[in-house]
This record gives C-alpha cells, sequence and structure tokens, in this order.
C-alpha cells in the first residue's frame, strides 16, 4: 500500500497540479487516491448529476462540454495533464455544471468526495494546499466562459 | 537669423508693401473683419485689413470692440490660424478609376497657391513651426501641407496688445519675433519697425526703399512687447509639464472637465498646430470613378478612435479630453521634440462652454503635484530598439494584379497578388499597406506573405471595404500603398528560443515572420508557435500549419475558443497552452499577435514564464486613415501605431499597452 | 495537429448584390412630405438613380404600389396613429433595410411636442370635431416600433447625405453618414462660431452634422433639426445657456424637430416642458 501511494504520488507529481507541492502533503492526498483509466469517449462527470469525484488528470484529455438545444454538444473547454474535473465535489451541492468526456485514453487520480473532505477538514495544510489549486482549475473556467462571452458583445449588426 | 538693421515703413506708404508682396503674383492674406471676428482672408488691399479694431476675449467669448485708433493690428489672434491656409479643412488626395478589373488611382497634382501670410503673430509663427514639423515626420510626410507651407511668405507682425486668454509666455513661443518670419513689423502710432529673417523677405523690404528704423523706435517697439509680456505674466508654469501630465492619467478631473465638455471639437479645429485629418472617400453611381479627400477631423468625435468591427479604443469623452491635453502638453515632446500648444489662447475663447486649458492644466498638473508613476519612459523614440524599417521609401498607389484568390474560412481570404514595385517587394516582416478599390474605405492589411514576385494580403470580410477585396476575381487590380511600419525585429531573437503566439487573423502577420524564421532556422534555439482561432472553422493557412507540425524542429499547438463534439483537439484560451509548460521563458524572445484582450492576457502569461518585457513583441491594430503618422487616428499615448509600430515591445509600449481609453 | 475541417467557401458580394437592381420603397407617415422631395430634389441625379435601382414605391412620384418586398425602404414621418403601428410593423417585415428619413421618422417630429400635453386637449385643439380622427397620445420616431437599420437625419434630410447614401447603396460600399457635431462643419467652412462671437444661442455643439452647417452660416444658430450627434452633452450645453436666461428659454431652445430625442428630452423636462403656446397676456415670466 505505501508503494503504491509513493508511485501514485509521484505521477502526480510530474503534474503541475503538486509540482511544488510538499511531498508529505502528496503523499497523504496520493493514499488516499484511487488510480483509473478511461477510455476515450468515456463520460467522466455529467452536467446536472451530483459529483461523487474529483479528479486529477494524470495523462489525457477531457472534453468540458454544454448541450445547446438545437445546436448540439459544444466543446467550451479541454483540461488536460494536471487539470481538475469535478470540482463541484467539493461543494455542498456537489452538482456537474457541464459534462467531462474523455477525448483520449485518459488516466487520472480519483478522489472520493466524503474522504477528501473528511481529510481536508482534518489537516488544514492539505486544505491549504488543494484550493489555491482548485481556484485555477475554477478560474480557466471563468476564462473560457468569458471568452464566449465576448462574442456575444461583439460589434452590432450592420446593414451594408 | 533676423537682421540687425531695422527699417521703417510710415503708416501712409503701407500700400507699397502690398503691392511689394504681389509683385510677383502672390496673393496676400490676412486678418479683416468678418461676421463679428477678425478671420485670415484673402485681401485685395491693405484698406481691408481690422483697422481700429481688438477684440475682447474671455472663456467661451470673443467680441469686436472699437479701439478709437487707427491701428492695424490692435488684436492677438481670430477665429481662424493660418493653418486655414497650410493645411485646409479639404484636400483632394487621389482621384481612382475602376474599370473592370482595371484599377488606376493617382495622387492629385499639388500646386500651392503662392501666398503672403500678413499679421502672423509670434505664437503663429511657432504653430506653423510646430505643424511644419508633424507633418514632415514619418516616412512620406504630408506632401500637400509640405507644399503649401513652402510656397508661403510669411510678414509677422508683434504684438501690441494681449488678450486675457493669451499665454504665450508660458509656452515659451512669444511675444516677442525673432525669428521664422520672412518679414517682421511692430506696429507705431506713425508706420512699422520692420525687420527681415530671411533673403526672400530681404528682397521684398528692399523693394521699398525705406530709410532706417530711428532707435527710439526701435526701442518703443521693445517696450510695447516688453509691456505684452508682462500684462500676460505666466499662467501656466511649463517647468516640468510634460511629465507632471503623465503622472496624473487617473486624475479625478479628467471626469469633471468631461461633464462640463461638448467634445465639440471647436478647440482642435481653432487650434493652429492640430492636424489630425480623416480620408473621405466618394464615388459615382457606378463605382468607377473614386475619389480620397482629406478633411479636418477631431479626436473628440467618437469616430475618430474607432477600428473595423466598431471597437472605440476612447469611447467616454473623459477619454478624448485626455488624449488631447496630454497630447499638446506632454506626449508632443515625445513625438515631435516640442510643445504642441503655442498658448495662443483660441480653444479657450472659442470653446462655446469657456473651458480654460490653463485652468485645467493648473488643477491637473499643478507645480509641485505629488508624482505618481511614469506611465511609460520620456521621448521612447530616443531610445528605442534598432527599427527594423524597410531601408528604402514606401511607395505610393502602386497597381498590383490578384493572381489567385483562396478562401481560408467563410469571411477570410487570401489574396495572391503580383507587382514588380521594388519598394514593396522589399517588405519586411511584421508591415502593411494600405489597400485601395477606388470607392471603398482603404483598409490597412498585413502582409501575410512576401513573395520574389509580389506579396500575399490575408483579409478578414468585416465590412464593405474588405468584403470587396475578399471577393475580387482572379486578374482584377488593388491599389498599394506601403510597406508601412515597423516589422518584426527577427534580429533580436538570433542565438533564442522563439515564441509565438497568434490568434484568429493575428496569424496573419504572423506568418511572414515564420518564414523568414524558418529560412534561417539555424540562428535560432528552439521554436514554439500557439495558435488559437474562435472555432475549428475559423483557424487560417490549416494545410501549412498541418505541415509545420510535422517538422521536428518546432514545436505547434492549436486550441479554439470552443469547437463542436468532432473536434478532437484542445478548446479554451489560447494562454492555456503554455502556462504550464516547462519551457524556460528568460531564453526566449516572444512575438505575438492577436484581439488585445487576448495579447494582454498571453502578456501576462509569458511574464510568469519569464519573458522579459524588452523580449516580448506585439503588432497593434488601430484605426489607421494615412499609413504614415500625419492623420493622428492611431495614437496611443507617445505614439502613432502606424508610424512608429505597428510592432512594439512591451518594454517600449510600457503602461500604455492596456490602459484604457488612451 | 488535428485533421483540417471542411471549409465553407463563398460570401454574396456587395457589387454583385448591387447589380441586382435592388426594390426601393418610399413610404410616409405622419409628416410633410418635404424629405420624399428631397429625393425628387435630386432632378439630374434621379434619372441615373432610377437606372440603378427599381422604384416599386413612391407615393410623391409614381401612383405604383406594391406593399413589398422591400430591398430598401425609406420610411417618412412618425408613428403618431394606432394604424401606422400596424402598417409600420408590417412593412418592416417586408423589408430588408429599413431607412428611417428626416426628424419626424427619426426623433418623432415637431408633432412630438403634444406628447408632453393632454392629448384630448390637443386633440379639440388641432381639430373641429376629433371624433372622426383616430390619433396616438404620442408622436413617436419608427425606431419606437421596429427595428431599423440607417437614418438620415434633418427636416428636412439633406440631398447631399441622401445622394451619398443612394450612391454607396448601389456600388456597394458603406455610406458615409458622419455622427459628429454641426461644429465641425461649421469650422471646415470657416464659418465663425455664432455663439462665441456673438452670444447667439447655438446647438450645433450637441447636434449631428450633416446639414452642410446651413443656420451658423447665415448668422443664426442652430436649432438642432438633425437631431443629436454621439455623446451629445446637452446638460452642459444647457447649463451654459441658464445664464442669463430663464427655464422657459432653455426649454425653448430644445424644444424643436427633435425635441422628442432623449439628450433633448431631459433637457426640456428639467425646464419644466416645452414652453406653452401662450396667449399674448401670459407670456414667460422673464
Amino acid at each position: 500500500m505505501r508503494a503504491m501511494t509513493e508511485t501514485l504520488c509521484a505521477l502526480l507529481t510530474q503534474t503541475w497540479f503538486a509540482a511544488d507541492m510538499p511531498e508529505d502533503i502528496c503523499e497523504r492526498l496520493s493514499a488516499i487516491g484511487e488510480l483509473k483509466e478511461y477510455p476515450a469517449g468515456a463520460a467522466v462527470v455529467s452536467e446536472g448529476t451530483t459529483c461523487r469525484e474529483l479528479g486529477v488528470i494524470l495523462h489525457g484529455r477531457i472534453a468540458l462540454r454544454l448541450a445547446l438545444p438545437g445546436v448540439g454538444e459544444q466543446t467550451i473547454l479541454t483540461i488536460d495533464d494536471g487539470d481538475l474535473f469535478g470540482w463541484s465535489a467539493l461543494l455542498p451541492e456537489s452538482i456537474a455544471t457541464s459534462t467531462g468526456v474523455t477525448l483520449v485514453p485518459t488516466t487520472a487520480l480519483v478522489f472520493d468526495r466524503e474522504p477528501l473532505a473528511a481529510l481536508m477538514a482534518a489537516n488544514p495544510e492539505i486544505a491549504s494546499a488543494i484550493y489555491p489549486r482548485v481556484l485555477v482549475a475554477v478560474t480557466r473556467r471563468l476564462q473560457a466562459t468569458r471568452t464566449q462571452l465576448l462574442d456575444l458583445y461583439r460589434a452590432g449588426h450592420e446593414p451594408w | 537669423m533676423v537682421t540687425a538693421s531695422a527699417r521703417f515703413l510710415p503708416r501712409a506708404d503701407l500700400d507699397r508693401l502690398f503691392t511689394a508682396l504681389t509683385a510677383d503674383g502672390r496673393r496676400v492674406v490676412g486678418p479683416t473683419v468678418v461676421d463679428g471676428s477678425i478671420v485670415h482672408d484673402e485681401l485685395a488691399s491693405f484698406a481691408e485689413l481690422p483697422k481700429g479694431w481688438t477684440a475682447e476675449t474671455a472663456p467661451g467669448a470673443y467680441r469686436l470692440q472699437p479701439t478709437g485708433r487707427d491701428r492695424l493690428f490692435d488684436y492677438n489672434v481670430g477665429a481662424t490660424s493660418w493653418k486655414r491656409f497650410t493645411h485646409p479643412s479639404i484636400v483632394p488626395l487621389t482621384r481612382g478609376r475602376r474599370d473592370g478589373n482595371q484599377v488606376v488611382v493617382e495622387a492629385v497634382e499639388i500646386d500651392p497657391p503662392k501666398l503672403a501670410f500678413v499679421g502672423v503673430r509670434a505664437c503663429e509663427i511657432a504653430a506653423l513651426r510646430i505643424q511644419d514639423r508633424a507633418m514632415r515626420a514619418g516616412p512620406l510626410g504630408d506632401a500637400d501641407h509640405i507644399a503649401r507651407g513652402d510656397a508661403a511668405l510669411v510678414v509677422a507682425v508683434e504684438c501690441a496688445v494681449a488678450a486675457s486668454t493669451c499665454f504665450c509666455t508660458s509656452m515659451g513661443t512669444g511675444p516677442e519675433i525673432d525669428g521664422g518670419a520672412d518679414i517682421i513689423l511692430s506696429e507705431l502710432d506713425e508706420g512699422f519697425v520692420v525687420r527681415t529673417g530671411t533673403d526672400a523677405g530681404a528682397d521684398v523690404v528692399d523693394r521699398l526703399g525705406l530709410g532706417p528704423a530711428e532707435s527710439l523706435q526701435s526701442d518703443r517697439a521693445a517696450r510695447q512687447v516688453g509691456a505684452v509680456r508682462a500684462a500676460i505674466g505666466d499662467p501656466v508654469p511649463a517647468e516640468g509639464l510634460a511629465t507632471r501630465l503623465r503622472a496624473a492619467l487617473d486624475h479625478p478631473r479628467w471626469a469633471e472637465v468631461a461633464d462640463r465638455c461638448l467634445a465639440c471639437a471647436n478647440c482642435t479645429l481653432v487650434c493652429p498646430t492640430c492636424f489630425c485629418t480623416s480620408v473621405a472617400v466618394a464615388s459615382d453611381l457606378d463605382g468607377v470613378e473614386g475619389t480620397t479627400d482629406r478633411t479636418w477631423d477631431s479626436c473628440f468625435s467618437q469616430g475618430f478612435g474607432r477600428v473595423a468591427g466598431d471597437a472605440n479604443f476612447r469611447p467616454k469623452v473623459k477619454d478624448r479630453y485626455r488624449q488631447w491635453l496630454t497630447h499638446k502638453f506632454s506626449t508632443w515632446w515625445d513625438q515631435f521634440g516640442s510643445t504642441g500648444c503655442v498658448g495662443c489662447g483660441r480653444c479657450i475663447a472659442w470653446c462655446p462652454v469657456g473651458i480654460d486649458v490653463r485652468e485645467e492644466l493648473n488643477a491637473i498638473a499643478p507645480i509641485g503635484a505629488p508624482s505618481g508613476p511614469i506611465p511609460w519612459p520620456l521621448s521612447p523614440i530616443e531610445g528605442r530598439a534598432p527599427a527594423p524599417l524597410a531601408t528604402v521609401e514606401p511607395a505610393a498607389h502602386v497597381t498590383a494584379t490578384v493572381r489567385s484568390v483562396s478562401f481560408e474560412t467563410v469571411d477570410t481570404a487570401t489574396l495572391e497578388l503580383v507587382l514588380d514595385d521594388p519598394a514593396l517587394l522589399g517588405s519586411r516582416p511584421g508591415q502593411f499597406v494600405m489597400v485601395e478599390l477606388p470607392g471603398f474605405a482603404i483598409p490597412p492589411i498585413s502582409i501575410s506573405r512576401i513573395r520574389p514576385d509580389g506579396l500575399n494580403l490575408t483579409i478578414r470580410s468585416v465590412g464593405p471595404a474588405t468584403a470587396a477585396l475578399v471577393n475580387l476575381a482572379t486578374g482584377a487590380e488593388v491599389s498599394l500603398r506601403g510597406p508601412l511600419g515597423r516589422g518584426w525585429p527577427i534580429e533580436a531573437a538570433y542565438g533564442r528560443d522563439v515564441v509565438i503566439v497568434a490568434g484568429g487573423i493575428g496569424l496573419a502577420p504572423i506568418r511572414p515572420l515564420i518564414d523568414a524564421i524558418l529560412a534561417e532556422r539555424p540562428k535560432f534555439g528552439a521554436i514554439r508557435l500557439y495558435l488559437g482561432a474562435r472555432t475549428p472553422r475559423d483557424r487560417l493557412f490549416v494545410a501549412e500549419m498541418n505541415a509545420l507540425a510535422g517538422r521536428t524542429d518546432l514545436e505547434i499547438e492549436e486550441i479554439v475558443d470552443r469547437a463542436g463534439p468532432e473536434w478532437q483537439g484542445k478548446v479554451g484560451i489560447v494562454t492555456q497552452l503554455f502556462d504550464h509548460a516547462p519551457w524556460d521563458g528568460t531564453r526566449a524572445t516572444a512575438f505575438m499577435c492577436g484581439p488585445e484582450r487576448m495579447m494582454t492576457a498571453t502578456a501576462n502569461t509569458l511574464e510568469h514564464r519569464g519573458v522579459t518585457d524588452e523580449n516580448c513583441w506585439l503588432t497593434l491594430e488601430r484605426n489607421m486613415a494615412c499609413g504614415v503618422g500625419t492623420c493622428g487616428h492611431c495614437q496611443l499615448g507617445p505614439f502613432f501605431v502606424c508610424r512608429d509600430g505597428p510592432v512594439f515591445s512591451l518594454a517600449e509600449l510600457g503602461s500604455a499597452f492596456g490602459l484604457e481609453g488612451l | 495537429m488535428t485533421a483540417p475541417l471542411p471549409v465553407e467557401h463563398g460570401r454574396q458580394s456587395p457589387r454583385a448584390a448591387a447589380q441586382k437592381r435592388p426594390r426601393v420603397g418610399v413610404v410616409k407617415f405622419a409628416s410633410c412630405d418635404g424629405c420624399q422631395l428631397t429625393l425628387l430634389d435630386l432632378e439630374d441625379e434621379l434619372l441615373a438613380v432610377a437606372e440603378k435601382v427599381d422604384i416599386v414605391e413612391f407615393a410623391e412620384a409614381t401612383s405604383r404600389r406594391s406593399g413589398g418586398p422591400f430591398d430598401v425602404l425609406f420610411v417618412e414621418g412618425s408613428i403618431s396613429a394606432p394604424e401606422q403601428v400596424d402598417e409600420i410593423i408590417k412593412l418592416r417585415a417586408v423589408s430588408k433595410m429599413l431607412v428611417t428619413i428626416g426628424a419626424c421618422a427619426t426623433a418623432g417630429g415637431i408633432q412630438a411636442i403634444r406628447n408632453w400635453f393632454d392629448h384630448e386637449e390637443i386633440r379639440h385643439a388641432v381639430y373641429a370635431d376629433p371624433r372622426y380622427v383616430e390619433s396616438l397620445a404620442t408622436s413617436k420616431p419608427v425606431a419606437d416600433y421596429v427595428a431599423v437599420d440607417a437614418e438620415l437625419r434633418g427636416c428636412p434630410i439633406s440631398p447631399a447625405q441622401l445622394k451619398e447614401f443612394l450612391t454607396a447603396l448601389v456600388t456597394g460600399r458603406r455610406p458615409q453618414l458622419l455622427d459628429e457635431a454641426v461644429c465641425l462643419e461649421c469650422k471646415r467652412r470657416n464659418v465663425v462660431c455664432v455663439a462665441v462671437a456673438r452670444g447667439i444661442p447655438c446647438l450645433g455643439p450637441v447636434t449631428r452634422t450633416g446639414c452642410g452647417a446651413i443656420c451658423p452660416a447665415y448668422g443664426r444658430g442652430c436649432y438642432g433639426c438633425f437631431g443629436p450627434r454621439e455623446s451629445a452633452n446637452t446638460t452642459s450645453l444647457a447649463a451654459w445657456f441658464a445664464d442669463g436666461r430663464n427655464a422657459t428659454e432653455v426649454s425653448r431652445l430644445f424644444s424643436g424637430f427633435t425635441a422628442w430625442s432623449e439628450p433633448f428630452k431631459k433637457i426640456i423636462d428639467a425646464n419644466g416642458g416645452p414652453p406653452r403656446l401662450a396667449a399674448p397676456s401670459e407670456t414667460p415670466d422673464a
């Protein structure tokens, strides 16, 4: 088990997510994580459903999509190695805000929401290491959303 | 310089001066009373001069008053400045013809009238020089302005009275006249003390056969102008004003004055140094004959800062007032090495709501004001990195033929143009051309490839002019001016890693840079290209970029803002491609082009990755109308984007980059 | 890099579109027909224009009635009666480009002064027997009811602007219609500012250019018939006018052909509404 944790931590450290994380925090976090492999095309999160897991992509790519009536699915953001998915799992509501679909075979370290919440509640130093990284992920979502908004605010119609 | 030996012209003999001035067919323009103001107009004789009149001025008011004496020049400045004659409000620029595929555009021949300006004041001499310097700057200058100025003979008159709105003393432009005029008159009750400043002036005066002025007369003339100086005082202490103003860009007074400012443009149009113009396009009903005129415009009009797609860089009146005031008193120094204000006070008197520029300056940038951060270095033009300008002068109105049109996306096409003009063939990556189809607006277009036999232009259809261009057929002609602007400083990246970031149509000016770098591949370290587009369908040069992806000596990644489920690539903003990348930015020179928001975000991310401001280059989009720095539209702080850019380093721009409303 | 996606090509050239001879209509609502007459005033150019466009409806010039569809529909007049509301909505539906012409269509016109007053009172003042007249309580610009693609301002519109608009239309370019102040036109014409040199109140600084600065060129102040320009700072100008004038006089200056346009309206409102058509004994209190 210890060896397994070390391996997971090593994998995690190779991504930006844990590159600057203190080793002991990385290990304690990895101890409650589960390595998951998804084939291409797998839905790792579904919009509107309860989000039970927070994941960190170790290798692969996930498309975050919104279903638009009459338009179909639109990808508004893709996330790659080191990026987080399922951050809604950290919220009391835990409802996913978009659907995440793997574009390539993807490996992720996944944390069940209850043990993760318990670990962070008991260890503020772990919580304070996790939350800034979650904020980076959420900021990226926000930036992608704003980019879409810019299209809405483009110059108005000209008749000629 | 002014000759020491002053002569005397008795009042009764003044008409002889008129005769001498007009002897070689020269026409005389001078002050005369029209519609309640002293204005400059063509004179049939000196009997039309404003004898016995003066003008009382105050903020927002100008009233003629009788003086009760016979003096002719007992006023200071009137409603119009001499720019009416050196920089007329409407000047024909080109005549073009588009007949089927054939396009011919020719500059209108300049035949300036030979004029004598009579009654030019010290501040106005300064204004003529200042405007002349501005119109001679840049790669081509303004030919019409230069020709008119050169053809004029200046007969100056030293001020004998001071208006309440005068402040030439503060600006260092008067009231004494010690040069810059062909003939200088000082009016006394009995006549005029006459000095000459040039050979041309001496030629005219010699013909009058005047005796010398008595030393008492010269003394009285000197005392008279001395009294004017004393009366004006020093209303706007100018020492350090340029720096004080640029440290006050976020002063609350800008918003306060904007509440009163009508943005009506009167101040700029009566200003004797303001030179901003627009290009007015007209055509016949068949769209065959097209003309362009240069017309007076103003930075106070909303349309002045507008670019394609209706973006506006100075949407608020506050932005426009700040642009005007900081240009006059601060950034003019950067651009032309002098003040842009001569203290004539016209902007004060002719403001319909009486805004007094002296009061605003003393409120916004008073002496002893706490000095804030200076947003950009003083005189950046002097100290900038070696300018990678083309060595050849830009060419005007070169006809080029479309060899092919290929649509890159639904609204963007690449025109392959064939031409044989050596200047255009010598274009540098990053330069642009003004592209003209008679009858249509003339857009600046980045060169997207430099070929031995011509240029490629990649154009996005955002309005009628660009739509007409992307819809040209093979064999059609267009008229070009260029190459214009400063290109990418490729040499600055020799021996270094290269990072290139392009968003949307921004890839067009980047592509010749890629061409040039790959042509000298061994001179560079690692090369990384990051490309962004709105959707997969909006990507440019797709086949070519895919071919680059096959090379082992560079890295290329792309991302789109959004995509359908069929897109397997990355989605998000372009900085996502490298914000966690492992490379060391301190060894890299970066080049970027795209929407301004994208470039702001990219600049921040590159900074975090260690790329220094000196090594971060970008190309800016502004409303370019002339392309050579004489129309004023594309001003950004101390720069004209067309002339000093469009390529800049972040270090050069300082906080002029991304400052709202600048 | 991923594989290229298919790209849709093509876009209709404005020139090609123009060569189809656009179907043009001219209709009117509450107005004096003066703007339509400007079209007829083009005389020399009108024949040339008529070759380039197909004028399918123009009451002042022809008995042809088409009912649409229109490539370009010029609309004169304000919306002042209930049936006009239905009519303009129907016309919008059959028009690709709708262009309002004149102060009535673009701002509500001089008749919009009634918007400040009691409707019934006004009806009785104007008509001997108002029972047979259906009218709305307000006279409003067309843009209050339907989307408008372009405006030609003025009372009446300027022949030069109309010519420029038509030329741009048939050659497929953007018409050069400036939205800046009349002041620029005065200065380009070397007209001495009547406000500064003679103290005449002038709306030029807040009024859109296009007339050629006719009034100031004849020594009178601009009365704003082209309506507000972009960024019209009427508040500041009105404050300047208020020096030496009472509220009624300030209000009167803005109570012209474009009184109902927002920048003018707010000054009129702030100064007690438009001056009443007072009986001689009730002259304003100045």
